[in-house]
Order: C-alpha cells, then structure tokens, then sequence
C-alpha cells in the first residue's frame, strides 16, 4: 500500500468508525463525521462546477468565442446573475425569472417523458401480458404467463381501488363503501403490503451490502496495520 | 340737453314739451316726469330732517326761518331720538375720524355757496333737473296729495308692518296709529343684525364724499356703493329707517334716509315677504287709494321676485336727485335690459369736469343707464316702478299692477355693487366682507333652491322607500322657518293668484317638492343647530320597522357536526408536535439497539473473518432476469463503445460495486470500450474508482488484462452532465453539445473529449453499443427510460441497480424497455458466476445470507414479541375490567 493510499485508507477508517459511533445514539464523533463528508462534498461539487461546467460553457466561450457564441451566451449569463440574486432577500424576486425557466422546462421534459417513456409503454405492456402467442414465443408457459398476467391485472385494480375513498352515507350508520369495493380494497392491501415488503427487503439488503462492505474495509485495513 | 326736450323713457326719443304720451311709443310721459311741478322742498321745518340741517350748519348756512319754526315745535319723542342717535354718532367717532382722514376734511371749509356749486354740479352729472330752492315749482295736482305729513303716516304704517307681526293674508293692514301712541317697537329701535355704528359709518363716508366733491372738484373720488351690506338686515334697516321716519327725519348726526337708501338693498335669494317701504307722501289723515291698495297688498311669502326694498326716502324733497340717480342704477349684470328711470339732464355750466367723468363712467358702465330727459320722478316709489309702465294716473297706479312692474326688474336683476368703478382699499374689503357674507348665506339659499331632481335614479335617494305622504304631513304640520326673525311670527300667507303666476319655479313645479320642505328646516337644536337641510332623522326613526334579526347561529346536521370536528382534529393535531409514545419495554432501548446490531455485526463479520477468499459460493443459481442480462451483454457489439452511466452516490458504493464489478470485468475482458457520464457530481469519480477495482481483480488473476486493457485508451471519462435529468433531453439528442469538458481532459481544450479514440466516432447515442446504467436511485433510472432510451434506436439498455430500486424497476424489464437488470450482490454474484469472470470470495455471500437471516429472525422476533405483549395485554385489561 503505498503511502499516500494508506494515508487516505486511515482516515476512511476513522470516518468509518465514527460513523458506527451512531449505535451509541447521536454523538459529537458521528456528527464530525457528517460535517466532513458534507463539507468535503460540496467542495468537491464547486469545484467540479467550476471547472466542468462555468468555465468550459461560459467564461472561455465568452473570452475566446466567436461573436455569435458570445451573443447566444447573453441570455444564460443574465439568468445566471438573476438566478444569483436569490442570496439576497430584497432581490430575491429577480431571480424568479431564472427558477421559472429552470421549473417549467424541467417539468416540460419530465412530463413529456412520463407519459412516453412510463405511461403508455407501461399500459402497452399491461395489455401484452395477455397475449399468450409472446409468452410461447419466450419460452415461457402460456398457462402460467395466464395467471401472472391475471395476478398483475387483479393487483393493479385491486391497489387502485383501495385508493378510492368515495362511500355512501345511510341514516344511522358512519358512511361505508360498497361491499364489493370492501372486497376489492382488501386485495388491494394484501398487494401493497406484498410490495412494500419486498422493498423493505431491497432497503435491507442493500443496508447490509453496504455493512459488509464496510465491515471488509474495517478488516482489511486490521489484517494491513496489524500484518 | 336743454330743459325744453320731452324725451320718452321708453325709447328715447324726443316729444314736443307738451305732450302727454310719446308720439312714438305711446309711452306715458307726464306721470314719470313733471320734476318742475315735483313739490320743492318748500316742506316746514318740521320735516326737515336733522342731516339737512347739520348740512346747513357744516356750511354754514342759516337754517331758513321756517326751519326754526320747527324747531320751536320739536316734540319730546324727537328729543330722545336725537339724544341717542348723538350718543351713537359718539361711538363711531373713531371710525369717521378715519373715514375724514382719508376723504379729507373738506366739509369744514365749506361755505354756503359752495353748497350750491356741489348739489348743482352733483344733480347736473347725474342728469337729475337743477331745483332751486329759491324757485320752487309748484306740484302738480296729483303730487299735492303726497304731502309730507301724507309721507310721514306712510313711514308709520310701513315701521309697524316691518316691525310687527302682521297677517297681511287677511287683507287687513294695521290701523295707523300716531307715532306717539304706538312708540317704535325694539326691533325697530335696535336693529338686531346691524349697529348703529355701522350705519352711521355709512353716512358718514358718504357725508364725507360730498365734501370731498365740493371741496376736491378736480379730484376723481371713486367709490362703490356696499350694497351688499344691507342684504342681512333688511327688516332691521326697514324698521330703522321707519323709525326715523315717525320722527319726521333723523336726528342730527345720522345718516338721511336717502343716503340709506344705498345700504338698504334687501337680499335677493330669499327676499322678505314683508310690504316694502314704499313710501309715499301721504297726509296723516287721509291714505290715498293707492296707497291703501299697497296696504292691502298680502306679503309674498317666500317671495324670490319681491321688489327691491330700496328703502327710498320719503320723498323727492328728502332725496336730492343727484343722489336718486346712483339709486336708481339698476343692477348692471344681471338686468342689462332693466329699464332706467328717467335722469334728468344737466345743465352744463355749473358741473365740474370731474363730475362730468364720474357720470360718464358711470353711464358708460352700465349699460342699461341712459341719458334721460329732464324728468323728475315724483316719489322714490315711482323710481322703483319701470319706466315701461303705462299708467296714466301715475303715481295712484294700482298696486298690483305696480308689483308686477317692480317685482319683474326684482326677479333678473341682483344686488351686486357697481362694476367697473375702482374701489379703495377699504372700499374692497368691505365689499369683500359683504359678498362673503352673502355668499355665506347663498350657500344655504342655493340648496334651498334646488330640489331634488325628479331625474335622478331611486338609488341616489337613500331613503327612497319613505312614505312620502307621511313625510309630507309631517312637513306640513312643522312650522316653517325662513331664518329670518322677523316674521316668525307671521301667520302662512295666501297668495293671490296672480302673485304665483309670478313665481317661476311654483309655476312650473306646481307642488314644492317634500326634499325642498325638509331642506328649508333649520335644526334647531344639537351640534347642527342652526343648519338647513338637516334629515329630521327623530321623524324618520319611527319611520322604519325593526330590522329582521337574523340568527347567526349555523345549522348543522349531526353528519356535518362529526366533519367539523374531525377536521377540527387534524388541523390542530397539525401544529402539535407528534408526542412519542414510550414503549412498555422489559429492557432499556439503547441496550437493546447495541443488542442487535452487534449480533447483526458479528454474523456478518464472522464469515468475513472465518471463510477463505479464494472459497467459491455455492448455492448462487442465477435466475431469469441475470440470463437475459448476460445474453445481451453478448451481443453487444465489440467495436462500438458502450456508454456506462454512473449514477449512484457514494453511501452505495459497496452494494454497486458487488454488483457491477463482474459486469465490468467481463466487458474489459471483452476488450469493450467504454465511454463513463454522469449526472451526478460525484458519478465520475466512483465511475473511475469502479473501473481501477474491477481491473485490480481482474488482474489478480489474469495479470495481462493490465497490459490489454489500458484504462486510459480504452475508457474515457466524459464528466459530469449538468442539469440532473433535465439535461437528458439534449444528451439523447446532442451529446457532443451536452458533455464536452470531461474529467481529466487538458484544462484549455475541452472539446478534446470527444476526440478521444474512444468516442471519435460518436456523434449520437445510436452509434454506441449499448448503454450501461448502474443507479441506486429509481427516478434516475426512470429518467434514463424516459428520455433516452428512446434515442438509442434499438440498441440495449442494460440496468445495474440496488436491490431496494429493483422491484420499482422491474415493470419496465417486463415491458422490454430494460433489454437487461441484475441487482445487488446477489445478482452480481449470479452474473461473476454465469459470465465466467473471477468472483467475489464466497465470505460476501456467506455474510450477506447469514446477515438475511439473521435480519429475518429480528423482524420475526419483533413482530411474535409484539404480538404476545399485545395479547398480554388485553388479557390483563380484561382482567382489570
């Protein structure tokens, strides 16, 4: 290992430990920790800002660009410098411009690529699954692409109605939804606790991925120091 | 103009001296002039009036033998009058001190000569005949009717019209009485709106102003006469001036009647309905018809076209004609058309040329004045009457035909100073003060004058929805208020018919409206006391019914009850801080978290420690999803640069790495170039961080893959695409415009980037061989489907994820959107071992399977421990019950 590695893996292990230092319930170890690693973030996000996106997209293109270049540089520098205006609140209003850009087109793009990209390939696919020919064509069992179609046809209404909270009210009696809503509502949890279960699962998997990488690390540098 | 022209006051031109009528208009003519048969002041001593006799005295004249006689006859009551108008002139004698400083003390020089030079130089620039004294002309046959003790029972019967309270309704005028039984009542004797002083300055600036002309010919004495003074006290001047009047003429030191005459002008916008001081020479015991006519005259209430009180003197012997003529101007602006009375013509020799300039100025200035002939009008009554009047008789006209001529000037016509005569400093603020005053009181007038329009809409009345009726009699029954003290005593007056043919507004209006009635009150009482126009609101209070109570008090059904509240909960259990509850726990919390992580720790760590590196995992069968993500990464094609997304933070660095390390290494034993973005900050470095371990292990154990697969020829680090996911939508479409700084190019050459071997041939995402994404976030992974996948035209979108993001990506592996998707350190594993590739020691999977257990077992614990303590309790609660 070579001298600077084992100056950096040192102080990885100290972070490491600190971190772990949270078991004891919050600390002043575990919170230097978090300090460091967002100090040392966002130093590293300036930096990486400056240096991969101001100065390439902006000051050279400025200093040594064309004139149209420059002149197609006007209108993100004037947003940029209304956008900056935001620090302060008495100006604050004039950066609005630049966060309405930055809103409405970022929401333009993940609208447009919602409905194209998740909603109707995603209905498509829906109705697919009853297609037996592309399951035969897969390979797979069309009896059993059937019944996974179904359960995905069940689970899907079966989620959205117990989403719908619309009931009627009769004299005497709290307001209750239909019977055959009730029924539906139920399977419709099952398949939402099912979900939520299995990404729970995910969540703790991949905590304890990262406990065994980190676990390796504590180890291996243990085993370096010590041999 | 000689003596011998008979001039028509109507058209002006001239008739032969003997006519009768004009010859062209047929216009009376001897009525109206005659001045040579006017009765002289040949009138006794007795009616002298005091001024004429401090005149005499100032000029000194000896008072005429006759006068004497007079004063040997003075009565007692004449006396106490003269006593007090001497203690009234005492009290002024600052005030004419000033008002001498500044005309000029020329009356002390003057002499009885002079007196002629200045009244016949006075009368001949105010066109009135030169009369002589020494030559009087005898009266005609009708003027002898007016003698002077005719004149003074006039002046009585008008002080007590003015000064008591009279129902001229009745036709029945008060019966004479002499002037010693009925003493002058106290409103006759004190005026209440106007001192004495006041009106002895009057006289005696005029006083002043003739001496000034007799002394000062040369000098152009300019002067206005303050009508206006008069307008707030007509009764009082009335009742005063008819209080001198019964005495036979005003004691000495006070102004003459004629001279008052000038302030006298009663106000126009709400003339008095009293008679007017018509005066005329009437004998004591007799009352000519005429006369008695005027008595019987009912006051005009209300009367907006009475005439013009111009308080007159007595006779034309108490008034020089010079002065009659500046009474006689008729109000210049606002009657241009007014008929002026005849002004006698001039004879030239004894006028001075500043008094000829004052007459021509004043003629030319008001146009309605023209040189008349030589005519004298008989009484200041006959002054009043218009010259257009064609009445043969005369003066014994009938009263109501004279009403008619005199109201008819009264109704266009002001009482507004003379125009165009330059006024002294103290001259204008007095005229100043007194159109302020008027204008004061106009304010009220007006309102009283303009009745709500029938016009205007019904909202513009706000209380529109009132009785009328009601409103009405209850106007009706409150007594009217004129403002003037006066005649509040007065009984409502009847007009004759003719008499409201002459009120415009009546005449068309035909019904005063009820808002002019209410308008005319005067509040008597309260903070507006004393204003016009104030809503009777105590009358209209009881007008209106109680106002609806309406309850404020919400119905609500028992349903809507349990909404409200149950919203009421959730907003205040909004801003309460979530309390949290204590857990009913045999073992201390922090024990009990140590407790199970470090059992948690050891069970992962005790495989790390125990198992051997070099031990292959069993058990690792790969399944469906690693297959076809192996299959693709096949078919890639070898000479085409795959683009690795690297989008995971840091916090997953070791799930990504057990996950995407075989993915790696078999692309760099594929010899695959790779082509690294980002569209996070921190992407770039893990990205070269996950490429040196995974050549690191594969060199391990092929030490030649260093040599064949060279980091730098074979990767290139594009950077860090701005804008998050945003920026996709041009990434898909320019990459080169999107990314082109990268990490590590030359600082000065961004553009090199995309000259690198690598991607030289690149110019869109099509001409990679597929795309590479290792996330731990789905919306990232959503983004990457959305927006660029679509670009890729067919070539393969391979997804190297966490296992917590796998289940929400897996729908778009089912709809073929993610040709490929393996997931977390299982299926890293499962790939290291389908792809050939060297795997991770067998002590990760170990510690991940125990690890899963051993989580498995506290989730199970936990929910079986959480059970029996809740089936515990109610056991014990039941038992408690």
């Amino acid at each position: 290992m070579m001298q600077g590695d084992l100056i950096w893996t040192l102080v990885g292990f100290i972070l490491t430990l600190l971190v772990f230092s949270y078991l004891f319930g919050d600390n002043v170890l575990f919170r230097l920790a978090v300090y460091v690693f967002v100090g040392v973030t966002s130093g590293y996000v300036v930096v990486l800002l400056v240096d991969q996106v101001l100065v390439p997209r902006l000051v050279t293109p400025l200093m040594q660009g064309s004139i149209e270049q420059r002149l197609l540089l006007v209108i993100p520098l004037i947003l940029s410098i209304l956008l900056v205006t935001k620090l302060f609140p008495r100006l604050a209003a004039f950066g609005n411009l630049s966060l309405g850009v930055m809103v409405g087109i970022g929401a333009a793009v993940i609208v447009g690529g919602a409905l194209q990209g998740t909603l109707a390939s995603q209905i498509t696919a829906a109705v697919t699954d009853f297609n037996l020919q592309s399951g035969v064509l897969k390979g797979r069992d069309p009896v059993l692409k059937l019944i996974e179609a179904l359960i995905l046809l069940v689970g899907t209404i079966s989620t959205l109605v117990y989403f719908q909270f619309g009931a009627t009210a009769k004299p005497n009696q709290p307001p209750r939804r239909p019977r055959w809503v009730e029924m539906l509502a139920g399977m419709g949890q099952i398949f939402i606790g099912i979900t939520l279960g299995s990404l729970f699962a995910g969540v703790f998997a991949a905590a304890l991925t990262a406990l065994i990488d980190r676990l390796d690390f504590i180890t291996l540098v243990i085993y370096d120091i010590l041999f | 103009m000689s003596m011998a022209e008979n001039r028509c006051p109507m058209c002006g031109k001239s008739n032969p001296e003997e006519a009768q009528r004009c010859v062209f208009c047929q216009a009376q003519l001897k009525p109206l002039t005659g001045g040579e048969e006017l009765p002289q002041p040949s009138f006794s001593s007795s009616d002298e009036t005091e001024w004429l006799k401090s005149l005499r005295h100032t000029m000194g004249e000896e008072p005429s033998s006759a006068g004497e006689t007079g004063q040997e006859e003075e009565p007692d009551w004449l006396a106490r009058i003269r006593q007090r108008a001497q203690t009234e002139r005492q009290s002024t004698d600052e005030d004419k001190n000033q008002l001498s400083s500044w005309l000029g003390d020329t009356g002390k020089e003057t002499s009885g000569a002079g007196e002629e030079d200045w009244l016949n130089q006075l009368r001949a620039v105010t066109g009135v005949p030169q009369e002589s004294p020494e030559e009087p002309s005898p009266p005609s046959q009708e003027e002898r009717r007016m003698t002077t003790g005719e004149l003074r029972d006039v002046r009585d019967r008008l002080s007590r019209i003015a000064g008591e309270p009279v129902d001229l309704s009745a036709g029945v005028p008060p019966a004479p009485q002499p002037a010693e039984t009925t003493p002058p009542s106290a409103e006759a004797e004190q005026p209440p709106q106007v001192t004495a002083g006041e009106t002895s300055d009057l006289a005696e600036w005029l006083r002043s102003l003739e001496y000034a002309g007799m002394e000062k010919p040369a000098e152009k004495t300019e002067f206005s006469i303050p009508l206006e003074q008069s307008a707030e006290q007509p009764y009082g001047d009335l009742a005063e001036f008819t209080g001198e009047s019964e005495l036979g003429g005003p004691p000495e030191g006070e102004q003459p009647d004629w001279l008052k005459a000038f302030e006298e002008v009663p106000p126009v916008e709400e003339a008095p309905s009293a008679p007017e001081p018509l005066a005329a020479p009437v004998s004591g015991e007799e009352t000519p018809d005429w006369l008695k006519a005027f008595e019987e005259v009912p006051p005009v209430e209300e009367a907006p076209s009475a005439p013009e009180p111009l308080a007159a003197p007595v006779s034309g012997e108490e008034t020089p004609d010079w002065l009659k003529a500046f009474e006689e101007v008729p109000p210049v602006e606002e009657a241009p058309a007014a008929p002026e009375p005849p002004a006698a013509p001039v004879s030239g020799e004894e006028t001075p040329d500043w008094l000829l300039e004052l007459a021509q100025t004043f003629t030319s200035e008001t146009p309605g004045v023209q040189p008349s002939p030589v005519e004298v009008p008989v009484s200041p009554f006959v002054e009043e009457v218009s010259p257009q009047a064609e009445h043969p008789e005369g003066v014994t006209m009938p009263v109501e035909e004279f009403l008619e001529e005199a109201v008819q000037p009264e109704q266009t016509a002001e009482t507004t100073p003379v125009k165009g005569v330059d006024l002294t400093d103290w001259l204008a603020e007095l005229e100043e003060e007194a159109v302020d005053k008027e204008a004061i009181s106009r304010a009220f007038i007006l309102e009283e004058e303009q009745p709500p329009s029938e016009e205007l809409p019904a909202a513009s009345y706000p209380f529109a929805g009132i009785d009328a009726d009601l409103l009405g009699a209850e106007e009706a029954e409150t007594p009217k208020e004129t403002g003037i003290e006066g005649l509040e005593g007065l009984a409502p007056a009847l007009l004759p018919d003719w008499l409201q043919a002459l009120r415009p507004v009546e005449a068309v209006i035909g019904e005063t409206p009820t808002g002019v009635e209410e308008e005319t009150q005067v509040e008597r009482a309260g903070p507006l006391a004393g204003l016009r126009g104030v809503l009777p609101a105590d009358r209209l209070v009881i007008q209106y019914r109680k106002p609806p109570v309406y309850s404020i008090k919400l119905r609500v059904t028992e349903k809507q009850r349990q909404h409200i509240e149950v919203l009421d909960d959730l907003i205040k259990a909004e801003g309460k801080p979530a309390a949290v509850k204590r857990e009913d726990l045999q073992v201390p919390r922090r024990l009990l978290r140590l407790t199970l992580a470090l059992i948690l720790i050891l069970v992962v760590l005790i495989p790390l420690l125990v198992s051997s590196p070099s031990v292959v995992p069993t058990g690792l069968v790969p399944d469906e999803n690693v297959r076809g993500f192996y299959s693709q990464m096949n078919l890639l094609v070898p000479d085409r640069p795959v683009l690795l997304v690297v989008d995971y933070d840091v916090g997953y660095l070791g799930e990504m790495r057990f996950a995407a390390t075989g993915v790696i290494e078999n692309l760099m034993l594929k010899r695959q170039r790779l082509a690294i973005v980002s569209t996070v900050p921190t992407g770039p470095l893990l990205a070269n961080d996950l490429l040196e371990r995974a050549q690191l292990k594969l060199t391990q154990v092929e030490p030649a893959i260093r040599q064949g697969y060279a980091l730098p020829d074979r990767t290139v680090n594009l950077g860090y695409l701005p804008g998050g996911t945003t920026s996709l939508q041009e990434f898909a479409t320019f990459p080169r415009q999107a990314v082109f700084a990268g990490l590590g190019s030359v600082p000065g050459e961004p553009q090199n980037v995309w000259g690198h071997v690598v991607v030289q041939n690149i110019n869109r995402l099509s001409d990679f061989a597929g795309l590479l994404l290792i996330t731990d976030r789905v919306d990232t992974a959503r983004a990457w489907i959305e927006q660029v996948e679509p670009a890729l035209e067919g070539r393969p979108l391979l997804v190297v994820t966490s296992a917590q993001v796998a289940p929400m990506l897996t729908p778009y592996v089912d709809s073929g959107q993610i040709e490929g998707m393996i997931w977390g350190i299982t299926g890293g594993m499962a790939y290291e071992r389908l792809a050939g590739v060297p795997p991770h020691a067998a002590a990760y999977w170990n510690a991940y399977r125990y690890g899963m257990y051993v989580g498995f077992a506290f989730i199970l614990s936990g929910v079986l421990l959480r059970s029996i303590t809740d089936v515990f309790s109610r056991r014990r609660t039941k038992h408690e019950a």
